[in-house]
């Protein structure tokens, strides 16, 4: 399996440490650069030294929900071109288009496919 | 006046003394002949009045009201009318000289009348008030005579005999009973008035405020309430038609003949009747039922021969006070009430409809927002569901594709994995739990319990763990609590909870854990503390929610389901107590729960 794109960066932003574990050892398995955070304002204060290219973006934390993160990251103009992958266990099509809404390039549902998730994340670094 | 020095000569005497003072004897004889011939007429006159008086509105009265009355008691009456006006005669004269005895010589004429004029003045104001004020009562009216007349007769007659001589005359000098302001010519200390002012102004006085107070304060009868309202308002019911009056009378026509013969005589009754018959143009012998008018007639004939009391007493003894009256009044009173309570009580049913409806609504509100729970606690569940699926499914997939993993790798995963396994069986357990906590509420045990022997139990259970994670543990118990009522098993339940969350959250290594039950506040608390991370003030509210939880990455230590505490709140709240947490980030924690005694 050949590294995607070896200098992307992935930020992964989730309050479930486990799934952060698999997250983190399936990312950097594909050569990924990865940087994790648990909270919505965790992840906010990664922002401007690790500046990555996607955020894997959980919705359902304690304090600041995904939403909220997404919303303030599409605000700050100094991240005009990171992509955003909601992953969550919300699956409605209310939540579904509440992402889109919100400033989410791709909405998928917890549990994820590994491979699925994988794929995802390619063609959202490859063709934006 | 101009020929007797003042007082030498009394003022009843004038008229003998000046034909005496010209030396004209047989003027004298014949002045004396006519004042005496005069004086005896107007004594026989004035007794013949007051025994007819006597008789008629006294005595008859009360003799008609003391016996029933029959045709045969009627047919006495008249033989015994004579008889009691021949008493009264005596009586009458017996009294006045009685009193012209006791007072003597010493009061002209004129000053006795006036003593009489000031009783009868007190009459006045119950007079006037009986035909002006319908708020008037008949027990008003009676204090009121009382007082006046005993207030006139401390004033004016008692002590006039005394002056004659017939009493002490301590009693003018000092007051009734010694009591200085009680003196009858000087009451309440007021002096310069002659003494007929001076009882007239007390006595009038006192009278017509005793009317006053005692009739507001008393409730009239309804008999008294109708012909007051007849008596005040004689022009309104006068003119208006006879069926409106308020008191209908019935009779015989024979009757009323019979009654008319007997008082009146044979004669004069055929004569008045024969008028009558003349003046309204009918026949009497056509109608057998006596119409008012007649009744009113033979009434006011009556009332010349025997009185205005005797006379209605006896006419109502042969004329059915009629249905109409009070009967009628209170019907149409009883209607009105009726209408009155029948509005009142649509009133109520509406006040009742606007409640139910207003307790329909908050209980479709409540139905609402637990339709809402329910969704929420769904959702919240199969989130909660699939957070640990979607860690085991990742990382044992990860497993699964990558056979060559560095061992401690595979085990570290392998690890995680069993844990959120054990982490969805908790849930699923502690769903039921609430499930069943909610369906069995009403089902609780309710039975004295031993609070502190059931914490030591629930502690005793739990020792074997502690000792495991090396966490030094303590239970303190106050000894001889009072017993606590509610169910044993649901307390243990919130003990443990309360226990398993101290040994998950409590510092590693060295970690501390302290139980401690006392008495405080009517009831027992319990406190238990650990000396883990704290919780942050935030959260502190959040975590008795359900589903709430405080992921600690850091720990990684095994987790709940987020319903532990909530279920422990519900029981807690359900025995009447309450579950508070203290902690500072760092320290640790304390959950101290109340529950009060009885």
């Amino acid at each position: 399996m050949r590294p995607l794109s070896p200098t992307a960066k992935i930020l992964i932003v989730d309050d479930e440490p486990n799934i952060v574990v698999a997250l983190e050892f399936l990312l950097s398995q594909r050569g990924f650069q990865t940087a994790k955070a648990h909270r919505g304002e965790e992840a906010l204060r990664l922002f401007p030294s690790f500046a990555p290219d996607l955020v894997v973006l959980d919705v359902m934390m304690p304090g600041m929900d995904g939403f909220e993160v997404a919303r303030q990251i599409r605000s700050n103009p100094n991240y005009p071109n990171t992509r955003i992958i909601f992953l969550t266990a919300r699956s409605t099509d209310e939540d579904r288009l509440k992402g889109y809404a919100n400033g989410g390039d791709v909405y998928l549902p917890k549990p994820f496919d590994n491979e699925t998730l994988l794929t995802t994340i390619k063609e959202v670094i490859l063709y934006g | 006046m101009l020929q007797f020095p003042l007082g030498e000569v009394e003022s009843d005497m004038f008229v003998l003394h000046l034909p005496l003072l010209e030396n004209k004897a047989v003027l004298a004889l014949l002045v004396f002949i006519g004042g005496l011939s005069a004086a005896t007429s107007m004594v026989i006159v004035a007794v013949i009045a007051l025994s007819i008086m006597i008789s008629n509105n006294l005595v008859l009265p009360l003799l008609l009201r003391a016996t029933v009355i029959n045709e045969q008691s009627v047919a006495d009456l008249y033989p015994r009318l004579l008889g009691i006006r021949r008493v009264s005669i005596a009586l009458v004269l017996l009294l006045a000289y009685a009193y012209f005895k006791s007072v003597g010589p010493e009061y002209s004429l004129v000053s006795i009348g006036l003593i009489s004029f000031t009783a009868v003045a007190l009459f006045a104001p119950v007079i006037i008030g009986g035909i002006y004020w319908k708020r008037a009562t008949r027990a008003g009216a009676i204090s009121a005579l009382l007082v006046g007349f005993v207030v006139w007769a401390f004033t004016l007659p008692l002590p006039t005999m005394a002056e004659a001589g017939s009493l002490s005359r301590d009693f003018i000098d000092r007051g009734f009973f010694q009591l200085a302001f009680l003196k009858p010519y000087a009451l309440f200390g007021m002096e310069g008035m002659d003494r007929i002012s001076h009882a007239a102004f007390w006595s009038l006085l006192l009278n017509t405020a005793t009317y006053f107070t005692v009739s507001l304060y008393t409730e009239a009868r309804p008999q008294e309430v109708t012909q007051a309202v007849l008596f005040v308002d004689v022009e309104k019911y006068q003119e208006g038609n006879r069926d409106l009056d308020m008191i209908k009378r019935e009779a015989k026509v024979a009757d009323i003949m019979v009654l008319l013969n007997r008082f009146l005589g044979e004669q004069r009754a055929s004569e008045l009747l024969r008028s009558f018959e003349r003046q309204r143009g009918q026949l009497l012998a056509k109608s057998p039922r006596a119409s008012d008018e007649l009744i009113d007639y033979a009434e006011k004939h009556l009332a010349g021969a025997i009185g205005a009391a005797s006379a209605k007493i006896i006419i109502t003894s042969i004329a059915k006070e009629s249905p109409i009256s009070l009967g009628e009044i209170f019907n149409l009173l009883d209607q009105t009430q009726e209408i009155i309570q029948y509005s009142k009580a649509l009133e109520k049913k509406s006040t009742e409809l606007e409640r139910t409806t207003r307790q329909l609504q908050t209980a479709n509100a409540q139905l609402q927002e637990l339709d809402r729970l329910k969704a929420d606690f769904i959702t919240t569940v199969t989130h909660e569901l699939r957070t640990p699926i979607t860690s085991i499914k990742a990382l044992s997939r990860i497993l699964l594709d990558n056979p060559d993993l560095p061992e401690d790798k595979q085990r570290e995963f392998g690890r995680l994995i069993v844990n959120e396994s054990e982490r969805i069986t908790r849930l699923i357990n502690q769903v039921l739990d609430l499930k069943k906590l909610q369906a069995e509420e009403g089902r609780w045990a309710r039975e004295p319990l031993d609070l502190g022997a059931l914490v030591r139990q629930a502690f005793a259970g739990m020792e074997k763990l502690f000792e495991d994670h090396h966490i030094a543990a303590t239970c303190r118990v106050t000894a001889e609590l009072p017993l606590i009522v509610g169910d044993g098993d649901r307390l243990t339940q919130v003990v443990v909870n309360l226990l398993s969350n101290a040994l998950k959250f409590c510092a590693s290594p060295n970690g501390v854990v302290g139980v401690d039950l006392q008495r405080g506040d009517g009831g027992l608390w319990l406190e238990v503390c650990d000396n883990g991370r704290g919780i942050e003030a935030r959260d502190q509210a959040l975590i008795f929610e359900r589903f709430t939880q405080l992921n600690s990455p850091e720990a990684g230590k095994p987790k709940g389901s987020g319903l532990g505490l909530f279920i422990s709140k519900t029981i807690v709240e359900r025995h009447g107590g309450r579950i508070e947490v203290e902690s500072e980030p760092g320290t640790g924690t304390c959950f101290r729960v109340y529950l009060p005694v009885g």
